[in-house]
C-alpha cells in the first residue's frame, strides 16, 4: 500500500485502539438510529470488463434498499452490453440472480470499452475506460501473526503501467467432524444400518467464502511499480475454523484507472473505515456510470476494463505455528441409545442426533448405538459442502 | 474611639524602637534642602536631649526645604509637620511622641491600663480567636501602609488641569504584577484597571485622595495620596491567604457593567483548577468549553468552536506566541501546564484592534512571572502526567525566572492493549521557561519559551509525532506617564511527522511544518480621562512546508516528493480610541488595516474560468521568482463597541467586528487531527472574511455579587472552507481542487447568571446558537445538500452549563459541573447497496441527522493541607468523578460493513464513571 494513502487509514486504526483501550472507558455499542429511509432503488453496477483470453465478463446488477431492510435486491430484468468505441456490442445474459455473464470473449486490448445497461426503461452508460493488463501475481504467501496468519502478496509491473491494483479472493477450507459415522438412521424403518458407497460424505466438508472487503493498493508514489507484502486478508485461527485442517485461498488481481482507484478508496473509507474519532466525514460516491436521461440520478459502481490474473495457495495445519486453535466441536459428546425401537425413535427420528456406531458389550454383543448431535456427525450442518472442489 | 486606641497602641509599640539620643537642651539650627522627614528627625534628635518616638513607616515621604535658627523643639516640629497630618506631644520626661492626626495623650485616663507595666497589643483591638500571630502582624503592617500619606509629584510645580498618576500594582509576596486590579478613587469616581503588567494610569486634579485598589484574590488596599504633579504610585497588594480556594471567574466585579467590551470571558487558574477534569488532568481548553458560546465536536477533542467558528478560526496565544496545535494525545488533553498559567482570556466578540488574523476568537493565555522574592516551586502527581515547576529571583527584585515541565508516563496504559499492540508507545511533554528582567522602573524585558512534543507509535509500525516550539522577546517600556509601549518579537513553529518502516519497500517519513517570525509594536497613549488610544503595527512572516515525503532505508522505493514551500507576509496597522463620552456612555472604536502578500517562489495554477476547478481544467501554470509578490489581499477591519450604563448595575452594549483570515487548517475529519495541514491563502484560495454584530444587556444584583447578562450575535462568514467528497489534503500540490468555498451564517443568544462570591458560587449559562453553511461556489463542481443551508458538524443549538462550587471550610471545597447540549449533526446513510461482497451504506446529504443529546455531570473535591503561610511544603489533593451518571454520551453514530453485513454503532468516549485523584505540592 502506498505510504501516503495509508496514512489516514493507519492513523484511524491507531486512534481507534488508543481511544478504546487507553481510556478504557471508551465504548462502542450496537445502535440503530431511527433514520428516515426512503425506498431509493438506485441501480448498482459491479464488475470488471475482462479482456483476458477467452475471458468471461460477469456484471452484477442490484438495487439499493432502505437501511432497515438489509437484504440484497438483484436486478433481474435488465439488458447488459459491453460496447467498444467502434460500436461493437457484446451482450451479457442473466444467469444467476442479478448476475450477467458474457460468452468467453477475446476482447482486443487496444480499444476502449464501456458498459451499457438498460433497466427499468432507462439507459445507463459507463464512461469509456482505458484497458489495463494485469500483471501476474509474483508471490502469494502467509505470515504468522498473533492468533492467525496474514495472507500477503507481491506483484510488480516492470513496465510501470499498472500502478492501481484491485484484488478479490475466495477462501476455501476443509474441515471434518469429530466422529466418523459408520451407521446411518433409516427413518422409514426406524432402524440403523451401515453406511454404504451410495451414502453421501458427511465426515469431511469444504467451506467457501467470497471476500467481503475492498482490497486495493497504489504504487503511484513509488519509484517502481512494485507491491510488496500487501496484506490481503487475516485468517484467524481462534475465531474461525478456517485453519483447523487445510486452507486455500485464490486471489484475483486486476488493474484500475486512477479514478477507479479513488472511487474504491472512498467507498472503503465510507463503509469499512468509518467510525473512529478522526474519520473523514462520509461522502457521496460518484462512479463512472450515468443515466442517459438524468445525469443527476445516483448510480453506484465503477466499471473498469482489465485482464484478471489469479494465484492460489494452500496452507495445512501442520505448517502453522502452535496457535490456540478454535475447536468448533468442543460441545460434542457421545451418547448411547438402547437398541430398542422406542429409544431409536426418540434419539434419531427428528434428525437432531445421528448414529455413529454400534455399542458392543464385553461379551461382543451389540446392545446399543452410540450417537451424537447431528452437527458433530454431519459436516454439512456447519454450512460447508461435502463436494471436494476440483482444485483440492 | 478605635482610632484613639490605634494611635495609642502605635505609641506603645514605638517604645520598643525608640531612638535614644543624648545631648543638652538647646535651640535647634540648620538649613536643609530637599530633606525628607525621617532624615530631618534624626538631625533634630542629634541636636537635643529629647527622645523622639515615631514609626518611620508612618512618616510622610515629602521632601522639603527647611531651615531653623536656634529655635525651640516645638517650633521646629510644628514647622516640619506643617504640610502633613503629623502631630506631636511632649511628656514630662522629654519624650516626644510623633503620631498622625491624633496627638498622644501624655497622661492616661484613670484605670485605662489593665495593669501597670507592659501593654499588650491585643488589648481591646478586635476578637483574635481566628487570627494567628502572623495574621496580626500582617494586619498591623497593612494598617500602617494604608494610613500613610504618599506625596506624588512636586508641590512647587504649578498645577494645571488634570495630573496623570501611574504605577504598578504588584503582589507583595511574589512581586508578580496584579492584572486587572481596579484602582480608583470614590469622589469623583475615577479609576483604571491594571494591564497585564500590573500597570495603571489615570488622571485627577491636584488634591488629596484616598486611592482604593481591589483585585480578585487580594486584600483590598487603600493609599492616601497627596497629588501635586505627575508621578508614580506603586502599590503592593497582599494575597488573601485565608481564601486559597476562592473561585472568581471573569474580570473584576463591576467590569462586566462598565467595560465597553462584550463577549469577553476570563478564567483564572484557580477557577480552572476547580473544574473537574478528565482523569484529573487540569485542562485549560476544557475549562474554556464551559463558557457560553464555546463548543467542541466531541469529548475527544479540545478543538474550540467559538460562536459558530471552526477550530482554526481561533487565535491561540500563549504569551504572544501562536500555538497551532494546543493539544496532547491527539486532542485528549490540552498542551498547557496549569502550574505555569496565570489566567486565560477569551475574546469572542469585541476583539481588540491589536489582534487579528483569525475570524472567531482570540484565546489569550498568560503565564505567571517568577517569584521575585524567593525560590519556590510546585509539583503534581496525576494519573496521566507529573508536573514540576520552579521559580525564583535570579537577581533579587529585578530578574526572575520560572521553569515548568510536564511529562506523561502514559506508556503504562499501553499494557491494556491486546498483545498484538504490545510494542506500542505513547508519550508527550511540554516545557516552559520564562525570564523577566527589570532594567529599571521603566523598562522590563520578558523572555518566554515554550515547547511541546507528542509521539505515538502503534506496534512499531507507524509513528506519529508533532511539536510546538515558541520563543518570544518582549520589551515593555514606559515612555512617559501617558505613553507606554510593548515591542514583541518572536518565532513560532509547529511541525509534525509521520513515519513507517514496517514494510522496507514502502518505508517513508512525511514532514509538515509552519514557521512564523513576527514583530509587534503596541502603544497605549492616555490622552485624558475621555480618550485613551491603543495603536501599533504587526508584521508576521509565514514559512509553510506543506509536506515533504522521503524514503527511509536503502530498500525503500518511495519517491521523494515535496509540495513546494509557501511564504507570505501579513502586516497590520491599527488604531483604536476608547472614548468616554460621559459617565454613562463610552465608545471604543478601532480600525485595523491588514495587508497580506503571498510571496514567491511558487508555481500558480490557472484554471479555466467558470468551470469546476479540477486538474483537467488547469490552463496554465505561472512560476514566480523568489520574494516576488504574487497576490495581495487586504483591507480595513473595524472593531467598534459602545456601552451605555443606566446605573452602576445596569448597562447595554453593542458592537461590530470584522476580521480576515489568511491561514486555514485543512481538515475533513470531525475532530482536529494531528495530520491536519494548514494552507496559506493564495490566488486560488481566498482569505476567509467574517463580520459579527452583537448586542448585550448586563445587570448586576446584590451589590454586584450576582451578574446577569444576555448577549445576542449574528455573524456572516465568507469563503468558509468545506471539502469536496473524498478530498485529498495531505501531499496534494493542488489542494484548491479539493476544497470548496462556502458561505456561513451563525447566530445565537447567550444567557449567563453568575455568582462569583460567597461560599456557594458558580454560574449557569444557556446558549442557543446555530451555524449554517451553504455552498454557493459556482465553480465547485459538485453541490452539497442541493445548494441549501446545512448545519456544520458542530452545530448544537441548545446548550446549558452549570458550575457550582461550595466551600465547606477553608480546606475543603466541592465542585459540581453539569452540562447538556443538543447532539451534533452527522452524515448518515440513506440506504444500502451490495458491492464487493458486502452490504454497504449509501450516503447523500451531509449532516442530516443528530446524534442523541449530550448530558454529563462531574464532581470534584479539593482538600488542602493546613494553611500556615510559613509551612515549607503545602499539600493538596483533588478527588473527583468525571461523568458521575456514567451516561454513555455518543460521540458518533456510524454504520460499518463487517464480514459482509452492515452494523450500526454508537461510540462513546468517556462512557463510564471515571474517578480520579491528583496530588499537588507547593514548596
Amino acid at each position: 500500500m502506498t505510504s501516503v494513502n495509508s496514512i489516514s487509514i493507519r492513523l484511524k486504526k491507531a486512534l481507534a485502539v488508543l481511544v478504546m483501550v487507553v481510556l478504557v472507558t471508551a465504548c462502542r455499542e450496537k445502535f440503530e438510529a431511527d433514520l428516515p429511509s426512503p425506498a431509493t432503488g438506485y441501480l448498482i453496477v459491479e464488475g470488471i470488463i475482462n479482456v483476458g483470453d477467452e475471458a468471461v465478463t460477469m456484471i452484477k446488477l442490484s438495487r439499493t434498499t432502505p437501511l432497515d431492510s438489509r437484504a440484497v435486491t438483484p436486478e433481474n430484468n435488465a439488458q447488459v452490453f459491453i460496447e467498444d468505441e467502434q460500436n461493437h456490442q457484446y451482450e451479457l445474459a442473466l444467469s444467476d440472480s442479478g448476475q450477467y455473464y458474457s460468452q468467453p470473449l477475446d476482447l482486443p486490448v487496444n480499444v476502449r470499452y464501456r458498459l451499457h445497461v438498460i433497466a427499468d426503461a432507462k439507459e445507463y452508460y459507463s464512461g469509456f475506460t482505458d484497458t489495463k493488463i494485469a500483471p501476474e501475481i509474483d508471490n502469494l504467501y502467509w505470515e504468522p501473526k498473533t492468533d492467525g496468519i496474514e495472507i500477503q502478496l507481491d506483484t510488480d509491473d516492470p513496465l510501470g503501467n499498472s500502478r492501481y491494483y484491485y484484488w478479490n479472493f475466495t477462501e476455501t477450507w476443509e474441515y471434518n467432524v469429530p466422529y466418523f459415522a459408520v451407521l446411518k438412521y433409516i427413518q422409514a424403518s426406524n432402524t440403523v444400518d451401515y453406511r454404504g458407497a451410495g451414502d453421501p460424505e458427511i465426515f469431511k466438508c469444504y467451506h467457501t467464502l467470497e471476500s467481503s472487503s475492498i482490497v486495493i493498493a497504489s504504487t503511484a508514489k513509488l519509484s517502481q511499480d512494485l507491491v510488496f507484502a500487501k496484506p490481503i486478508t487475516f485468517v484467524s485461527a481462534t475465531n474461525t475454523s478456517k485453519l483447523v485442517n487445510r486452507y486455500s485461498i485464490i486471489v484475483r488481481q486486476s488493474v484500475l484507472s486512477k479514478d477507479a482507484y479513488e472511487y474504491f478508496e472512498r467507498m472503503k473509507k465510507n463503509t469499512e473505515q468509518t467510525g473512529s474519532i478522526f474519520d473523514a466525514q462520509p461522502s457521496q460516491l460518484r462512479g463512472n456510470i450515468k443515466c442517459k436521461t438524468d445525469s443527476s440520478e445516483i448510480v453506484v459502481g465503477y466499471i473498469s476494463t482489465s485482464s484478471i490474473t489469479e494465484k492460489r495457495i494452500f496452507v495445512s495445519r501442520v505448517e502453522l505455528p502452535a496457535f490456540n486453535h478454535m475447536n468448533p466441536f468442543s460441545a460434542c459428546m457421545l451418547d448411547t441409545v438402547k437398541l430398542h425401537p422406542d429409544s431409536l425413535r426418540e434419539a434419531f427420528y427428528y434428525g437432531s442426533n445421528l448414529p455413529i456406531d454400534y455399542w458392543t458389550n464385553d461379551a461382543g454383543i451389540r446392545n446399543g448405538v452410540v450417537g451424537s448431535a447431528s452437527f458433530c456427525v454431519d459436516c454439512r450442518e456447519q454450512g460447508g459442502s461435502n463436494v471436494r472442489p476440483s482444485f483440492w | 474611639m478605635k482610632r484613639i486606641i490605634n494611635t495609642f497602641l502605635t505609641g506603645c509599640i514605638l517604645l520598643c524602637c525608640n531612638l535614644c539620643g543624648q545631648g543638652q537642651t538647646k535651640g535647634i539650627s540648620g538649613d536643609y534642602k530637599q530633606i525628607r522627614l525621617p532624615q530631618l528627625l534624626k538631625e533634630i534628635q542629634k541636636q537635643t536631649d529629647y527622645r523622639l518616638f515615631y514609626d518611620p513607616q508612618k512618616l510622610d515621604t515629602l521632601a522639603q526645604n527647611i531651615s531653623f535658627d536656634n529655635q525651640s523643639i516645638e517650633k521646629v516640629l510644628t514647622k516640619a509637620f506643617a504640610e502633613t497630618e503629623l502631630v506631636f506631644s511632649i511628656d514630662a520626661n522629654k519624650n516626644i511622641f510623633i503620631t498622625r492626626g491624633q496627638a498622644v495623650k501624655t497622661t492616661l485616663p484613670q484605670g485605662f491600663l489593665p495593669a501597670p507595666g507592659r501593654v499588650t497589643a491585643a488589648a481591646g483591638q478586635r476578637p483574635i480567636d481566628d487570627l494567628d500571630a502572623e495574621e496580626q502582624d500582617a494586619n498591623r503592617a497593612r494598617a500602617v501602609v494604608d494610613n500613610r500619606l504618599y506625596i506624588i509629584g512636586d508641590k512647587n510645580q504649578p498645577a494645571s488641569g488634570n495630573i496623570t498618576v501611574t504605577g504598578y500594582v504588584r503582589d507583595a509576596k511574589s512581586g508578580e504584577p496584579v492584572i486587572g486590579a481596579s484602582v480608583y478613587i470614590d469622589k469623583p469616581r475615577v479609576g483604571a484597571s491594571t494591564d497585564q503588567y500590573g500597570y495603571y494610569s489615570f488622571q485627577l486634579p491636584r488634591g488629596r485622595y484616598i486611592l482604593n485598589v481591589q483585585s480578585i484574590g487580594m486584600r483590598d488596599a487603600r493609599r492616601q495620596i497627596q497629588l501635586y504633579s505627575e508621578g508614580k504610585m506603586n502599590i503592593d497588594m497582599e494575597g488573601q491567604v485565608l481564601s486559597l480556594k476562592r473561585v472568581v471567574i471573569s474580570a473584576a466585579k463591576v467590569n462586566n457593567i462598565r467595560s465597553t467590551q462584550m463577549g469577553v470571558a476570563k478564567l483564572d487558574i484557580k477557577a480552572i483548577k476547580q473544574i473537574p477534569a478528565v482523569l484529573g488532568e487540569v485542562d485549560l481548553l476544557r475549562a474554556v468549553l464551559t463558557l457560553p458560546g464555546v463548543k467542541t465536536t466531541g469529548e475527544s477533542s479540545t478543538g474550540l468552536n467559538v460562536r459558530g467558528g471552526s477550530v482554526d478560526q481561533n487565535l491561540i496565544l500563549f504569551n504572544d506566541a501562536t500555538i497551532y496545535n494546543p493539544s496532547h494525545f491527539f486532542g485528549m488533553f490540552s498542551a498547557f501546564n496549569p502550574e505555569v498559567v496565570k489566567d486565560i482570556e477569551l475574546y469572542k466578540s469585541s476583539m481588540p484592534a491589536r489582534y487579528g488574523g483569525r475570524l472567531s476568537s482570540v484565546l489569550d493565555i498568560k503565564s505567571r512571572e517568577g517569584n521575585k522574592k524567593k525560590f519556590t516551586g510546585s509539583a503534581g502527581l496525576g494519573l496521566v502526567t507529573s508536573r514540576l515547576n520552579i521559580e525564583g529571583p535570579l537577581i533579587k527584585d529585578r530578574t526572575t525566572f520560572m521553569a515548568g515541565v510536564r511529562a506523561t508516563y502514559s506508556n503504562w496504559m499501553m499494557k491494556f492493549l491486546p498483545d498484538e499492540y504490545e510494542n506500542s508507545r505513547a508519550g508527550f511533554y511540554d516545557a516552559n521557561l520564562n525570564v523577566t528582567h527589570e532594567f529599571n522602573k521603566k523598562n522590563t524585558l520578558f523572555i518566554t519559551g515554550y515547547m511541546s512534543g507528542d509521539k505515538f507509535n502503534l506496534n512499531n509500525d507507524t509513528t506519529y509525532g508533532y511539536s510546538n516550539r515558541n520563543l518570544s522577546l518582549k520589551l515593555k517600556s514606559i515612555y512617559s506617564n501617558k505613553l507606554t509601549g510593548v515591542i514583541t518579537t518572536g518565532y513560532d513553529e509547529y511541525n509534525y511527522d509521520i513515519s513507517s518502516d514496517n514494510n522496507p519497500y514502502n518505508a517513508y517519513k512525511l514532514n509538515f511544518s509552519i514557521q512564523q517570525y513576527y514583530f509587534k509594536a503596541n502603544f497605549n497613549y492616555y490622552i485624558n480621562n475621555k480618550h485613551a488610544l491603543d495603536f501599533g503595527f504587526n508584521t508576521l512572516y509565514y514559512k509553510l512546508k506543506p509536506g515533504a515525503l522521503r524514503a527511509v532505508g536503502e530498500q525503500s522505493i518511495v519517491i521523494p516528493e515535496t509540495v513546494s514551500q509557501e511564504q507570505a507576509l501579513e502586516s497590520a496597522l491599527y488604531l483604536s480610541d476608547k472614548f468616554n463620552v460621559n459617565d454613562n456612555l463610552s465608545i471604543e472604536g478601532g480600525i485595523r488595516y491588514v495587508l497580506y502578500n503571498y510571496l514567491g517562489p511558487q508555481d500558480i495554477r490557472q484554471y479555466a474560468p467558470g468551470v469546476p476547478r479540477t486538474v483537467d481544467n488547469i490552463t496554465d501554470t505561472i512560476s514566480y521568482g523568489k520574494n516576488k509578490n504574487i497576490q495581495n489581499y487586504g483591507g480595513a477591519e473595524f472593531r467598534v463597541s459602545a456601552r451605555y450604563s443606566f446605573s452602576d448595575a445596569f448597562s447595554i452594549k453593542a458592537g461590530f467586528n470584522s476580521q480576515r483570515q489568511f491561514i486555514h487548517m485543512l481538515s475533513n475529519t470531525a475532530a482536529m487531527a494531528p495530520t491536519d495541514i494548514w494552507k496559506l491563502s493564495d490566488p486560488n484560495i481566498k482569505p476567509q472574511y467574517g463580520e459579527q454584530y452583537s448586542l448585550g444587556l448586563y445587570k448586576n444584583f446584590k451589590s454586584n455579587t450576582i451578574e446577569t447578562s444576555v448577549e445576542v450575535y449574528y455573524k456572516n462568514i465568507r469563503n468558509f472552507m468545506d471539502y469536496k467528497s473524498g478530498a485529498v489534503l495531505i501531499m496534494n500540490p493542488h489542494v484548491e481542487t479539493d476544497v470548496l468555498n462556502t458561505k456561513g451564517k451563525a447566530y445565537g443568544v447567550e444567557l449567563l447568571v453568575k455568582k462569583s462570591t460567597g461560599k456557594l458560587n458558580g454560574w449557569i449559562s444557556y446558549t442557543y446558537s446555530r451555524i449554517l453553511l451553504k455552498l454557493d461556489d459556482p465553480i465547485a463542481g459538485e453541490n452539497i445538500n442541493q445548494g441549501n443551508w446545512y448545519p456544520s458538524s458542530y452545530d448544537k443549538p441548545h446548550d446549558v452549563t452549570a458550575i457550582a462550587n461550595y466551600r465547606f471550610s477553608h480546606r475543603v471545597s466541592v465542585s459540581l459541573n453539569s452540562t447538556y447540549s443538543t447532539g451534533r449533526p452527522i452524515t448518515v446513510p440513506v440506504g444500502l447497496f451490495y458491492y464487493a461482497g458486502s452490504l454497504r451504506t449509501l450516503y447523500a446529504d451531509r449532516n442530516s441527522y443528530r446524534i442523541p443529546d449530550y448530558f454529563r455531570m462531574d464532581f470534584s473535591m479539593n482538600v488542602d493541607g493546613n494553611h500556615r503561610v510559613k509551612q515549607k511544603v503545602h499539600l493538596s489533593w483533588t478527588f473527583g468523578v468525571y461523568n458521575l451518571t456514567g451516561r454513555k454520551n455518543p460521540y458518533s453514530v456510524y454504520y460499518i460493513s463487517e464480514n459482509g453485513v452492515v452494523t450500526g454503532y454508537k461510540l462513546s468516549i468517556f462512557g463510564a464513571v471515571i474517578p480520579f485523584i491528583n496530588l499537588n505540592l507547593k514548596f
